[in-house]
């Protein structure tokens, strides 16, 4: 696929807290909404300065293609997004995108295979900021008139993000919190098993920490589900160049380092490692 | 003022470029040619090219450090036959020169490199990586020992007639035997420096942050520590020299011109901002006509020292190194 990636400056123009720590942001841009497919991410310069160094990759959280607006959900761990999330409003903001091959969906450029859309079901799960990649994904879902339920996981009830909005789609938003202070009180894998129904074929989107991603990998080899993973990493190019972001495709025994940023960052359950 | 008179041609001995502009080994790909258009490069020099296919270290490879990037990927490349049928007919479809990085475990490997590659059309030199930190066999080994790096030269130069670069590491107590090997082994061009060893460790988890552990060191931070080893090369040997490590914007690319290097790379720079080698030549351009000058051969060694400066002292340079 020939990638239709570009160096942009876009603006950026809203600002929303949506937890403490968790910052939604807006940009105006002409070319990345119209562009972009659900999974794919940007990569972009948190200070127009040189500190810190390198460029950070965010899943792109939706577009909006009339309005010519994208947005990111930005988590403050580090000194990058920290950065990012002090920028102002209305400051332009380097970045490059849209980048990375974005979840299998039937599309007209070859590149995927056509799923069976007929009496499917379709399984969100996401642990945390896994929920980034998402909203875009359960919106094409659900403009398809397809059933979209979605399993969000997190610590505790104050980083439970983004429900009203998913509910606004009309998926159903389901969460588990480790601590038990919302929703059901555990991992959210384990809410997985209540949602598989036998008359319906199943296809689980995952994102979030490796712990759970294995699990669901796991539960989906086990089950014979349709499952793609997408993978978070830390990038230094984000266009393939430099190899820093590899997983394994393959098997333990036998595999093969891919570039998460090039290959993925959506990958098909059935091939991959998750270490 | 119009820029009719700025020529940034450069003459690397043989290696003639339209500018001093590179992007360095292992920085650079395919890829980039989606966001620059690099027929305005002076070359690319292309990720380390090896006999057989690598597979590369185990991530984590990358941790980004103050003002640098610590990596360790372990030179994963498809192998030579590979870049021959796949690599190379991309690369020749852009009017750009053409600079293969090879990389080898002994120096039948690099020998044998060069005999291969000596027949390629669409490759203009080769650069021997004898300074990679980052793999088991091979690499900094040769790089370290000015013995070692001059039976990889000159293995590689009975090998092949396009003009030959030895790429050196900062990891030596003295760079300049070393580039003198080479440079008697037959490398009519030097660059410098390849990344600067060293470790990261997570405070929480006593753990190394690389994968590998060690890794070796790019960005910024290096770039005293390049452009002094440039001077220093510069002020004992009559050869062409690529300045390389951490530059980011045209007045980086000045000082290496100043310190004594004819043409620059950039590395990190190009994780950075695709666009920075561009800027790059755009901005060189600027400054060459604001000072009156006609190319960066007016800029080259022209650093002006104060009468007592300090140099660096080793037991087998001292000699040429007094002012």
């Amino acid at each position: 696929m020939v990638s239709q990636a570009r160096l942009v400056s876009s603006t950026l123009i809203k600002k929303n807290w949506m937890t403490d720590e968790v910052v939604r942001l807006t940009f105006s841009d002409p070319h990345i909404p119209a562009l972009a497919v659900p999974g794919q991410f940007v990569f972009l310069r948190p200070s127009p300065l040189n500190y810190p160094l390198l460029r950070r990759p965010y899943s792109l959280f939706d577009v909006d293609e009339e309005k010519g607006v994208f947005d990111l959900l930005v988590k403050v761990v580090g000194v990058g997004s920290r950065i990012l999330s002090q920028r102002s409003e209305r400051e332009m903001v380097d970045l490059i995108g849209p980048l990375g091959n974005g979840f299998f969906l039937s599309d007209n450029s070859g590149q995927r295979e056509l799923l069976t859309w007929s009496d499917s079901k379709h399984l969100i799960v996401a642990g945390g900021m896994g929920i980034a990649p998402m909203h875009f994904l359960a919106r094409r879902l659900k403009e398809r008139g397809e059933e979209v339920v979605v399993l969000f996981g997190a610590v505790s009830r104050n980083e439970v993000l983004c429900s009203s909005e998913f509910q606004e789609l009309g998926a159903l938003f389901v969460v588990s919190t480790e601590d038990g202070s919302l929703g059901k009180m555990g991992k959210v894998s384990s809410l997985i098993p209540e949602y598989l129904s036998r008359d319906k074929r199943i296809q689980i989107y995952a994102c979030g920490p490796r712990g759970l991603l294995k699990e669901v990998v796991e539960l989906s080899r086990r089950e014979g589900l349709l499952c793609q993973v997408s993978l978070e990493e830390r990038m230094a190019c984000g266009l393939g160049a430099c190899r820093s972001c590899v997983c394994k495709v393959g098997t333990e025994s036998q595999f093969e380092y891919k570039r998460v940023c090039r290959d993925g960052p959506v990958f098909r359950a059935e091939e991959l490692v998750v270490e | 003022m119009g820029n009719n008179k700025i020529n940034l041609e450069v003459h690397l001995g043989r290696l003639i470029l339209k500018n001093p502009v590179l992007v360095a080994s292992g920085t650079f790909s395919y890829e980039y040619t989606e966001l620059i258009d690099i027929s305005k490069l002076g070359a690319v020099v292309t990720k380390a090219v090896t006999l057989r296919r690598r597979q590369g270290n185990r991530p984590p490879r990358t941790w980004e450090t103050s003002c640098g990037l610590l990596n360790s990927i372990g030179l994963e490349n498809p192998g030579v036959e590979h870049f021959l049928e796949k690599g190379l007919p991309c690369w020749r479809r852009w009017p750009v020169k053409l600079i293969v990085n090879v990389a080898g475990e002994t120096v039948e490997e690099y020998a044998e490199l060069a005999r291969i590659l000596d027949g390629a059309e669409g490759v203009d030199a080769l650069e021997a990586n004898i300074s990679c930190p980052n793999i088991r066999e091979g690499g900094i080994f040769f790089g370290v020992n000015p013995e070692m790096s001059y039976r990889v030269i000159s293995a590689m130069r009975s090998r092949t007639s396009k003009p030959l670069i030895a790429k050196l590491t900062p990891n030596v107590t003295d760079i300049v035997s070393i580039a003198r090997a080479c440079v008697e082994a037959g490398a009519e061009i030097l660059s410098l420096i390849n990344t600067l060893r060293g470790l990261a460790i997570d405070p929480d988890t006593f753990r190394p942050r690389l994968g590998k552990g060690f890794g070796g060191l790019s960005g910024p931070a290096i770039k005293p520590v390049a452009v002094g080893m440039i001077h220093q090369v510069y002020r004992a040997l009559d050869v062409p020299l690529i300045g390389i490590g951490g530059i980011l914007d045209y007045r980086d690319a000045v000082e290496f011109f100043l310190a004594g290097a004819r043409a620059v790379a950039v590395g990190t720079g190009n994780f950075v901002n695709p666009r920075i080698p561009l800027e790059i030549i755009e901005g060189l351009t600027k400054f060459l006509e604001e000072k009156g000058m006609r190319g960066v051969e007016d800029l080259v060694g022209k650093v002006r020292f104060e009468v007592g400066a300090t140099w660096p002292r080793f037991p087998r340079t001292e000699g040429e190194l007094t002012i």
